[in-house]
């Protein structure tokens, strides 16, 4: 079987993301990001929540494929579950390490 | 090196125009004169974007603006004609898609489509920029280069269309 090639993006998010509310944020996410992507396409998508690198900024894994998609849903995405919220990307990169590296 | 081009409400600072991958982010009305033709004329400003509907700016087009932003995104033919006559490039200001929701976004989205395909048959200068009023409508360059696919041009003709027209706006 072919193994999935991913794609991960650092994300800053305009409001802080604290620990105990990380959870429901990344759910809360995936739904938004389902709403702009569409369900048909999300499953080949599959963005997921990997890390926080701290309260403001997050990394995203994706599907190689599907990176587009999310980077440009990102930019649409104006809340999430109530609350107002907004999404720069900052790097993307095909492992975490060299995401790390690139946003250092 | 790319550019973008916000109002000063954005209240953006050096780490943020680094952080989004920008060299530089022109601010209107600091850099960058931003005239509503509906309310005043062209004034002698360097740089102009004129704003308004396709009649004025075919005028704003002739006086020598540098770029103009067509409200309602509705395509004219004799605007997209004067403004490659004149090398006044066109915004296409992604706030306007950011900014809505459901149905009528999707609806500016097919406007801004038809709108690049028609100024891209006429030879017309497309500048993607965000013209955004507050930082939840500002976007990272990989972001505007991807919404720019979503309503119809190519990566290299976005990466191209973000540094060079722009740069040109805003350097």
């Amino acid at each position: 079987m072919m193994r999935e090639k991913h794609r991960y993006i650092a994300v800053e998010s305009g409001h802080a993301v604290t620990e105990p509310e990380r959870d429901d944020f990344a759910t809360g996410l995936r739904i938004a990001l389902m709403r702009c992507i569409g369900e048909s396409n999300f499953h080949m998508v599959n963005p997921r929540v990997v890390e926080f690198l701290n309260d403001n900024t997050f990394i995203l894994r994706t599907s190689l494929a599907g990176c587009g998609h999310v980077i440009a849903a990102l930019a649409l995405i104006k809340r999430i579950g109530g609350r107002d919220a907004y999404f720069y990307t900052l790097g993307a990169s095909g492992t975490i390490k060299a995401l790390k590296k690139k946003r250092m | 090196m790319y550019y973008d081009i916000v109002f000063s409400s954005c209240n953006i600072d050096g780490s943020l125009v680094s952080r989004l991958g920008f060299s530089k982010i022109g601010v209107i009305p600091d850099s960058i004169a931003f005239l509503d033709l509906e309310k005043q004329g062209v004034g002698k400003e360097r740089k102009v974007i004129a704003s308004g509907p396709a009649g004025k700016l075919i005028s704003a087009a002739n006086m020598g603006v540098a770029a103009v932003y067509l409200k309602g995104m509705e395509a004219d033919k004799k605007l997209m004609a004067s403004l490659a006559d004149n090398g006044v490039a066109l915004c296409i200001s992604l706030s306007d898609i950011t900014e809505n929701d459901g149905l009528r976004r999707s609806h500016t989205i097919f406007k801004a489509g038809r709108l690049l395909s028609s100024a891209r048959k006429n030879g017309v200068d497309i500048a993607f920029v965000t013209l955004a009023r507050s930082r939840s409508s500002m976007c990272s360059y990989m972001q505007i280069v991807e919404l720019a696919k979503l309503i119809g041009a190519e990566e290299s003709y976005a990466r191209k269309s973000i540094s060079e027209v722009n740069g040109r706006l805003v350097v």
